[in-house]
């Protein structure tokens, strides 16, 4: 440790960390979408059983 | 059902090129620090998530409290998404506050403060969303969870000061008493430029995530109507 | 189902508010004093942690001393939440809710009411464990100081519990509720109360206990005030 000229090596946490970050946006925009899409379906259906029922 | 409005789609695209762009910066643009290698650079994120979770934080108060008074529930589609959102971000902060520990000071937890309030302050998301879900008539829910983000964010100062006390009484062996978010070490002028980027950067995603969810609560708050008209 | 929030204040004035308090808190207190549900509860509770705790923790002479105020107040905090839940949970049960809800009180009477009763009744646990654990092991823990800090504790914890636990037996998930949305707000109060409680045990000079009194005064006042205020807004119907 005398001629410390280079720092020490913590790529390894650097990337895991940055890993996380992208996957947990990524996993929450996309539930965002499903969730989108699931209640415009929902939607879409009881419009359908509105008519009917008229 | 309206379409997503131009201005969303504009702020998508903006926030898409930002982030990327915050990626090159902490990536390549920023130096490597001396003391603790690659990992100090988990601070640009970690730091921008933490902010805006606590502006996210901030907003779901001030929409509890207009939901109070006016007893409009489009202020607690606004206060859910921020609480939501918030929750996400304050997770992302938690676990590479985390994980920038390890290398730094040997310990996968500190409990300063800050680390620790940020816990708490999860926990009490967690706890304000199983408390919307045992509630099935949408007005209580409302006025319950505004009451609790009310409570809750009276809470965190406090809870925060108290750590702080409890600390500075008994000085932490393990990363010093300042077992702070910047981990002493000496910001050169690129490393701040990347901070307030990043910062900025994550607030623009936020707006745009919580654009998008309000959006969600809406097209949530029609079809549940709707399924109670056609009940009757 | 009504969305409106009629502030009914009586026109009988000041004297009455203290005597609608006066009487929702000996309303329970009376029928616990019949029955004595509640509190058999709660203290064979408090006894049953303490005893854990000596398995659980070497509790020999020496780590005792740092560890006493902490196991108090875990002791303190479980049996706490356990009355919090029965004494709303009955109110709501019995109908008594609705009842006070139609009479001509003010709302904010039925809060101080319900925390004056739950707070008798945390006291008068808290004060059967301070005997029982200082046989148990063999410490003094007869002082003003600490008597002042329990005080200061667990008003701040009734005041917050009282307030979430009528939200908490509204839910679907009712007794399980109260603990997850109580615990992590009354973080101040636990810390401070812990650290004053073992200042106090430990002969600390008062200026280091003080900062920590501080705390639990300021935390009392604020969120005395704010459950208050806003306690209407939990019961309306």
């Amino acid at each position: 440790m005398l001629f410390l000229d280079v720092p020490p090596d913590t790529t390894r946490f650097f990337y895991s960390a940055y890993a996380i970050i992208f996957v947990t946006l990524t996993f929450y925009v996309i539930s965002l979408a499903v969730r989108w899409n699931n209640l415009h379906s929902e939607l879409k259906a009881l419009e359908e059983l509105e008519k009917d029922n008229k | 059902m309206t379409p997503t409005p131009r201005a969303l789609r504009i702020l998508e695209i903006v926030s898409l090129l930002l982030f990327a762009a915050a990626v090159w910066m902490v990536f390549f643009y920023s130096p490597l620090e001396a003391v603790m290698g690659a990992v100090q650079k988990v601070f640009y994120f970690h730091v921008a998530n933490a902010w805006v979770g606590m502006l996210g934080f901030i907003a779901a108060g001030v929409s509890g409290i207009i939901y109070l008074r006016t007893k409009d529930l489009k202020w607690d589609i606004v206060e859910v998404a921020a609480v939501e959102i918030s929750l996400v971000f304050f997770f992302i902060a938690i676990v590479t506050g985390s994980i920038w520990a390890y290398p730094a000071w040997n310990t996968w937890w500190t409990w300063d403060p800050r680390l620790t309030t940020a816990a708490i302050l999860e926990l009490i998301y967690i706890a304000y969303m199983l408390l919307r879900q045992g509630i099935e008539d949408p007005e209580r829910r409302a006025r319950f969870g505004a009451v609790y983000t009310l409570i809750g964010g009276l809470s965190v100062p406090l809870t925060f000061m108290s750590i702080r006390l409890f600390r500075t009484i008994h000085p932490v062996v393990v990363g010093g008493a300042n077992a702070a978010a910047q981990g002493g070490f000496d910001m050169t002028p690129k490393m701040l430029q990347s901070m307030l980027f990043s910062i900025a950067v994550f607030s623009v995603i936020f707006i745009t995530l919580f654009w998008h969810r309000i959006r969600i609560g809406n097209l949530a708050q029609t079809v549940e109507q709707l399924k109670l008209k056609l009940t009757q | 189902m009504s969305n409106t929030t009629t502030h009914r204040r009586t026109s009988l004035g000041f004297g009455s508010f203290f005597r609608a308090v006066g009487a929702i808190a000996w309303k329970d207190l009376a029928a616990e004093l019949r029955s004595r549900e509640l509190l058999s509860a709660m203290l064979v509770f408090a006894m049953l942690v303490i005893l854990i705790f000596n398995f659980a923790l070497e509790l020999d002479v020496k780590t005792r001393a740092t560890i006493t105020s902490g196991v108090l107040w875990v002791t303190f905090a479980f049996a706490g939440t356990l009355g919090l839940n029965r004494s709303m949970a009955v109110e709501k049960d019995r109908g008594c809710l609705d009842g006070l809800l139609l009479a001509p009180v003010d709302r904010s009477a039925i809060y101080f009411g319900k925390v004056i009763s739950n707070l008798a009744f945390m006291l008068i646990v808290e004060a059967v464990v301070l005997p029982v654990y200082s046989i148990l092991y063999n410490t003094n823990l007869f002082s003003i100081g600490l008597i002042g800090v329990i005080l200061l504790g667990s008003i701040g914890y009734v005041a917050v519990g009282t307030l979430l636990s009528s939200m908490a037996v509204q839910t679907r998930t009712r007794d399980v509720m109260l603990p997850i949305l109580l615990f992590p707000v009354i973080v101040p109060v636990l810390v401070a109360a812990v650290k004053a409680s073992s200042g106090v045990l430990q002969g600390l000079p008062m200026d280091e206990i003080l900062p920590w009194l501080n705390l639990l005064v300021v935390y009392d006042v604020i969120f005395t005030a704010i459950a208050f205020m806003v306690f209407d807004y939990v019961v309306e119907e």
